[in-house]
């Protein structure tokens, strides 16, 4: 690794001195954080809040990128200090290096890609190589990628590599092929099909583990695990006047899959069918989305479906909505692989300038539907309805209501927790321009449920001085905690404060934080309980 | 024209890479093990003593192998030296396994993926000794180190304690009964229960040096792992003081439909195995007492 980190900066320093036509970019973030030990909420019980005290992680990144040469290259310096992002619940995890190194090319027609690199087919079922790294996910492919225009409208792109594994790889080998298009049909009408192949090979490492655990489990559910398995997938985006449909459906070759923590492999092949339907114009928009997953555990091994994020090869896109108010964000649904039928219906209205209504709809089932309990035994529902309204150039609200049925047990088990937790959540927001540069923001939102945590309230208040200034102030109160919580009336206050000075944004802030699963964009995590002081910088360049 | 013949042929190639031939896949035991005909536990009422572990002794060896009748020695040698506390068990893979002419083949399906799954095995004659790391290799290929890691795992204690028994075995209808009795001095996590059956006096063609010896004499051989070699799920946790007895029985002819094995030259071998590969206890005894 040392002489791939030696090597990048030689061709960076070496590029620059033959050219001056290229220009370096590059970004860095950097968080600490300080433990404080807090068993009334769960803050304990890790060498964090035992022994440590504190964690840093941090990325620097460095690109170079010559437009003259069609040229680009990169680094990524990774540091996971005492880090907590992999595996929050256990012992922390150090180490540093290189966590991403590129070298591209463009020869005409031609791209060519060494290292690390990020890419998807479609909309992401069959493969998408992606980073969220505050959800301590790096899916990068570490090979060699080719692209080619076929012609204005077409191009085919096929790379072969393994799966990035924090800072080491996964053994099994993922090949890919991917051919996309545009099709212009007259004025109004135009089509972006595409067709992928994937194939994951398995290592015999992995695949010793995965036989093993076949030759141990019951005779009857027996049978032979393939070292290879192929996902087929074609989608086609069609726009036409104000609307646009969406469409992709991936087929996955049987292999050995988990179906349920503790259960014995099974040997199956799956599906997803996943299809989007918008009408939009001035004023008026409206969403349909649809979508249904069957058996689609697609990892760099059997043997890594063991947690939400390990080994993912692939990224099932969610069909609910995306919040991100405190309390309305409670309660989301990982994105499942092996059964779902989810659909959603998301509305915007804006009669008049100013005034916008925003109405969705979600509704999430396992497979075998029956119409004659459809209504109880869904896994997740919600009904969002809110109204923003601009009153004047300075004072614009945003006041809603959010009704979740979330069935905790099947999302956050095996631990037996209730399977029917229907939360109600009334919210309103304010943001008031004081003159160009003051502005301040309150929050205010309330939650019921009867399980679970039971009833919250939350308030914010913000103060800006744009660009440079920003703090906050914030109580997350679980005023009546639910019939089997122990904790009682506590307080999840926090203070944030951030300072900007050019492309530099410093921050510091004191969280006291429940637990909890944080999703984004259908991936989830536990988050557990935090108490301590967060601070980092965020700058570009 | 040209680039489209370039495009077809770059396609062509990696389509064909994506879809191979037909794969064998790995091994997968589908025949019937053992059936279980006693299985209960109970609490001690006296406090169980703790005692030395004994040693799965697996050494991996092929008649194509010119050390391996060293190897041979040297575990016969152990085994000897240690009575009753060394279980050996010999390993035919397929590397330096291939059978002489009309012998019969001594290598097997389970030999295979001992080998593949905690290896791999590169050398011969080499061995595993409690299936342990040790110095970072599982794997001992010196020969000359194999009686002193012995010795010390020989002297670690051991959480449970094995008494494997034969109750009756039939020579006419090739059966076997058999019971295992497990009583643990202390608590235990999650670890598996394994049985073997090997087979002693097997006589083939040897490489022995650079000469082919015919009626060698091979002990220990491993003819068939009735449960996967990692053993079944016997316990998630098991308290202090605790006993299982669990009685089996099985048909050899289940394994060995032609009848090669010899019952009188056969042993069953029990192995408690660890989530970390680890052999935490093993015992032997000969079917035909």
């Amino acid at each position: 690794m040392k002489k791939i980190f030696t090597f990048c900066i030689l061709l960076l320093f070496f590029s620059l001195s033959l050219n001056a036509q290229g220009y370096i970019s590059g970004d860095l973030e950097l968080r600490n954080d300080y433990y404080v030990k807090d068993t009334a909420i769960g803050a304990s019980g890790t060498n964090h809040y035992d022994d440590l005290k504190s964690s840093a992680d941090s990325w620097l990144t460095l690109n170079y990128t010559n437009n003259d040469w069609g040229f680009r290259t990169g680094i990524r310096l990774d540091m996971f200090l005492n880090s907590r992002f992999h595996n929050p619940n256990n012992d922390a995890y150090t180490a540093f290096g290189v966590g991403r190194w590129f070298i591209e090319k463009d020869f005409k027609k031609m791209t060519l890609t060494g290292g690390h690199f990020y890419d998807q087919f479609g909309s992401g079922i069959a493969f998408r190589a992606y980073e969220n790294r505050f959800l301590g996910i790096d899916n990068a492919i570490f090979g060699v990628k080719a692209k080619y225009q076929l012609n204005d409208n077409w191009f085919v792109k096929g790379f072969v590599g393994v799966r990035k594994n924090r800072l080491s790889f996964y053994k099994p080998i993922i090949k890919g092929l991917n051919i996309e298009g545009y099709i212009p049909i007259g004025d109004k009408l135009t089509l972006s099909p595409g067709i992928g192949v994937l194939n994951r090979t398995m290592d015999e490492e992995s695949m010793s583990v995965v036989a093993n655990a076949i030759n141990a489990s019951p005779l009857e559910t027996r049978f032979v695990p393939k070292y290879n398995t192929y996902v087929f997938t074609a989608y086609n985006r069609l726009n036409a006047g104000n609307w646009t449909w969406f469409i992709e459906g991936a087929y996955k070759t049987h292999e050995a899959i988990n179906v349920a923590l503790g259960q014995a492999y099974q040997d199956k092949a799956g599906s997803v069918i996943y299809t989007s339907l918008t009408y939009s114009k001035k004023g008026f928009g409206i969403t349909g989305q649809f979508k249904r997953t069957d058996n689609f555990q697609f990892r760099t091994s059997p043997e890594d479906n063991q947690t939400l994020i390990k080994g993912a090869i692939n990224f099932i896109p969610p069909i609910n909505r995306q919040n991100s108010l405190r309390l309305p964000a409670r309660y989301q649904p990982a994105s499942q692989e092996i059964q779902e039928t989810a659909l959603s219906l998301d509305f915007t209205y804006t009669p008049i300038k100013g005034k916008t209504f925003n109405f969705s709809f979600s509704e999430i089932h396992k497979n075998d539907i029956n119409l004659k309990t459809y209504a109880l035994d869904n896994l997740f529902r919600e009904l969002y309805l809110d109204f923003e309204w601009k009153i004047s150039k300075k004072l614009k609200t945003l006041q809603g209501f959010q009704f979740v049925q979330y069935n905790q047990d099947f999302y956050e088990g095996p631990a037996a927790l209730p399977v029917d937790v229907q939360v109600y959540s009334p919210f309103f927001e304010l943001s008031y321009k004081i003159d160009n540069k003051k502005s301040i923001r309150a929050e205010l939102q309330y939650q019921s449920a009867k399980r679970d945590f039971g009833q919250w309230l939350y308030a914010l208040v913000e103060f800006n001085i744009a660009p440079k200034f920003s703090v906050s102030v914030s109580d997350m109160w679980n005023f009546k905690p639910g019939p089997n919580k122990s904790s009682k009336n506590e307080h999840y206050y926090s203070v944030y404060t951030s300072y900007t000075q050019d492309q530099h944004r410093f921050f510091v802030s004191y969280v006291r934080q429940v637990e909890g699963i944080v999703c984004t964009g259908g991936i989830c995590r536990l988050e557990p309980a935090f108490n301590g002081v967060r601070a980092g910088i965020n700058t570009s360049f | 024209m040209k680039r489209n013949k370039f495009l077809y042929f770059a396609m062509a190639m990696v389509v064909s890479s994506l879809f191979s031939c037909k794969e064998e896949g790995p091994f997968i035991n589908f025949e019937e093990g053992q059936n279980t005909l006693v299985d209960t536990s109970y609490l001690s009422t006296t406090p169980i003593p703790s005692q030395n572990k004994n040693v799965l002794f697996e050494e991996f060896s092929g008649v194509r192998c010119s050390n391996c009748p060293a190897g041979n020695a040297a575990t016969n040698s152990i085994y000897a030296a240690n009575p009753g506390r060394v279980v050996p068990v010999t390993i035919h893979s397929d590397f330096l396994g291939f059978p002489y002419e009309n012998d019969q083949d001594l290598r097997n399906d389970e030999a295979n993926e001992i080998a593949n799954s905690l290896g791999p095995v590169g050398q011969k004659p080499a061995a595993f000794v409690n299936r342990k790391v040790i110095n970072g290799l599982r794997l001992l290929g010196s020969i000359s180190t194999w009686s002193a890691e012995v010795a010390n795992e020989l002297a670690q204690s051991s959480f449970v304690n094995m008494n494997l028994e034969v109750v009756s075995s039939d020579l006419t209808e090739r059966s076997l009964r058999y019971r295992i009795t497990l009583s643990y001095s202390a608590a235990a996590d999650h670890h598996n229960l394994g049985f073997f059956l090997t087979e002693s006096e097997i006589e083939t063609d040897q490489l022995d040096g650079s000469v082919h010896v015919t009626g060698y004499i091979h002990e220990f051989v491993l003819r068939k792992a009735i449960t996967p070699i990692i053993g079944e799920d016997l316990a998630n946790s098991v308290e202090q003081n605790t006993v299982i007895v669990k009685e089996f029985e099985i048909d050899l002819d289940d394994f060995d439909s032609e009848k090669i094995w010899d019952m009188s030259h056969m042993y069953l071998v029990a192995f408690i195995r660890l989530d970390n590969d680890n052999i935490e206890n093993a015992a032997m005894v000969k079917i035909l007492p």
